[in-house]
């Protein structure tokens, strides 16, 4: 019996060692997943920041007596263009590396405009329900019977495609899964009573909303939101590829692959490298969203 | 003794889709600075709702009315809401029923214990800090300088309940609310914690209201209780006259209901009382507890009972009309 108080006793004066960051960091390496994740991610974004200094030519210059060059890898590949160059003989590997940026920045602002109308629209549904959360759930409901590829196709048609408007529509349109997510978490927090305290203590609904509530939440809609990323990021090559999207000369990833369809029976690089590249990405960051859901799980924490 | 908090015939509307459900029906209630007011009831008695009165924590749609809510000479329903919401957050907070709930996992136990020192009474965060582990120490929380940068997963359920009663008690409130506190614990740490309420009502001179359902604590904490039927108060008593001489027939059958070692023989059944409580959706006609007394008669069905004071003491009232007939008799 004594024994059995000395260890427990022992184990209280050992208690809180091991620092906050440590502890993450621990997590963190011990998941195989998000560490490859964040690795080719971390990768493609130095990438995409230092694309002027890597890429070994201008990604928009041509040069017809240049065109169609294989791959180093091919018979007739030259380590000069490493991926080859396109049909108008711009070298595919610098247009890759531009590429990556169109990519992330659509993929970001695309979610984090979605995030912020999603996050909004769904707390104030969770947290005041009612009518409130009717109205909501309703605008909800008829966004998510809106096909977002039909939509997005009409309005880009209509106000012309470039850049920021594959961004706006993006961010209009992608915001449904935060709303759910937002507001199931918030109803399932509502109640809760360190919310019922913070109204003890007076205080305001803003800070209550703001303050107590959003740091609660915060972790799943990061997860949303890389998953969000992902899938604006495809639906902006698919535009691309549609013609509607980020307009040639700009090196989009679903763009050269449009550009290369008609090649691909024959010279199957021209659209394999710009199609690998989105995979890997989408890849990369749905491995970081799974892992961050991990990570934030409560039997995942020890 | 000087009166913290008074209230009178207050009531607890809620609208339902089958009609008003009178959650509270009517109730006095006095605490006096520095004592210990126990409300017992089973669930659905509305001991829970007039708490959440008390606090304004009931949803918009509850309508509140009483004669008076007065706070050490304030009269609560007639402050502006920011008026209120000082008053509540200084001079009265709140202990929970649910520790794994009620302190917010996303930050550290000494943000949320300073927070809330530091918005009302504007003191600096090296003194709240200090006040902080002063009260957690008090608390009986171990290592309180460790556990001010601590998040509450990292604590158990005891502990946390003791960091809710720090907490409590940061901004020196007059009255703590305690809303069964200790139900979500297991036996032998609710005991602690219990002693812990009662040490530090007495040290600090801290008034409170304690909700329980359990006779048990309230016959080792209470100065005075409050039995609760129905949305109504049946019986009220200093806690030595109501455990010595219980005069409504549900006190008395609470008690009964209490298995006494020695007495209870092994393998017999426990005591209980029969029948469920009426619906509190419209009015209830007579005694709400006539359908499972075992004194009433065809006159409790009529007689809609008022609290009737005992001759000999008049801090003992009840609520029963056979009962409020023998005192008729005996003066």
């Amino acid at each position: 019996m004594s024994n059995l108080t000395l260890t427990a006793n022992s184990a209280i004066t050992s208690l809180p060692v091991v620092p906050e960051w440590r502890r993450i960091m621990n997590r963190f390496l011990g998941h195989r997943g998000l560490m490859i994740g964040s690795v080719i991610l971390a990768v493609i974004i130095l990438a995409a920041l230092f694309a002027p200094w890597l890429a070994p030519h201008d990604p928009y210059v041509q040069n017809v007596s240049q065109r169609m060059i294989p791959p180093v890898w091919h018979d007739k590949g030259t380590w000069n263009h490493i991926l080859g160059t396109d049909k108008l003989g711009r070298d595919y590997l610098s247009r890759l590396l531009y590429g990556a940026r169109i990519s992330l920045t659509i993929g970001i602002s695309a979610a984090v405009i979605s995030g912020l109308i999603g996050t909004t629209l769904g707390v104030l549904a969770g947290y005041f329900g009612g009518r409130v959360d009717a109205v909501i759930s309703y605008i909800i409901t008829t966004r998510l019977a809106l096909p977002v590829v039909l939509v997005a196709l009409a309005m880009a048609s209509l106000v012309g495609g470039s850049l920021q408007t594959v961004i706006v529509l993006l961010g209009l349109l992608l915001w449904d899964r935060f709303a759910v997510v937002a507001r199931s978490t918030t109803q399932q927090l509502r109640d809760a009573e360190f919310i019922a305290s913070a109204k003890v203590l007076g205080a305001s609904t803003s800070y209550i909303l703001i303050r107590e509530l959003l740091p609660n939440i915060l972790s799943a809609l990061i997860v949303v939101m890389t998953l969000e990323m992902a899938h604006a990021i495809l639906l902006e090559a698919a535009l691309s590829f549609l013609g509607i999207g980020v307009q040639p000369p700009s090196p989009s990833w679903g763009l050269m692959v449009a550009e290369g369809k008609s090649y691909m029976f024959f010279q199957p690089w021209v659209i394999a490298i710009p199609g690998v590249a989105l995979m890997v990405l989408v890849l990369a960051i749905n491995l970081v969203g799974d892992g961050l859901r991990d990570m934030n799980a409560p039997e995942g924490r020890s | 003794m000087k009166r913290i908090l008074e209230v009178k015939n207050l009531q607890v509307d809620l609208p339902t889709a089958n009609g008003t459900l009178r959650a509270v029906r009517g109730i006095d209630l006095h605490v006096n600075q520095g004592e210990m007011l126990c409300i017992v009831g089973e669930s659905g008695c509305g001991k829970s709702m007039t708490s959440m009165a008390l606090m304004g924590l009931l949803p918009k749609r509850a309508v509140i009315t009483a004669e008076a809510m007065q706070f050490d000479g304030m009269d609560l329903l007639s402050l502006s809401k920011k008026e209120r919401n000082q008053v509540r957050g200084m001079r009265m907070s709140m202990i929970f029923q649910e520790p794994m709930t009620s302190l917010n996992p996303s930050y550290t136990l000494g943000n949320q214990l300073c927070e809330g020192i530091i918005k009302h009474k504007g003191l600096s965060r090296e003194k709240a800090k200090e006040r902080a582990i002063y009260l957690l120490e008090r608390a009986g929380v171990p290592y309180p300088e460790k556990r001010l940068n601590q998040y509450p997963h990292q604590l158990s359920g005891g502990l946390r309940q003791r960091v809710m009663i720090a907490m409590a008690l940061m901004c020196e409130p007059d009255l703590i609310i305690a809303d069964e506190p200790i139900t979500a614990l297991d036996v032998t740490i609710q005991a602690q914690i219990l002693r812990l309420i009662r040490e530090l009502q007495q040290e600090f001179g801290t008034a409170v209201i304690f909700i329980t359902h359990d006779l048990g604590v309230v016959a080792r904490i209470a100065d005075r209780v409050a039995v609760m039927y129905a949305g109504q108060v049946v019986e009220t008593a200093s806690a030595e006259a109501l455990f010595a001489n219980p005069l409504h027939p549900y006190t008395q059958g609470l008690l009964n209901c209490i298995p006494i070692p020695g007495k209870t023989k092994p393998g017999s059944h426990l005591v209980s009382i029969p029948g469920v409580v009426p619906s509190l959706i419209g009015e209830l006609k007579g005694c709400a507890f006539e359908n499972r007394c075992s004194v009433s008669t065809s006159e409790c069905r009529r007689r809609t009972p008022n609290l009737a004071i005992k001759p000999s003491s008049a801090d003992h009232q009840v609520r029963c009309p056979e009962v409020s007939l023998s005192f008729q008799e005996a003066v």
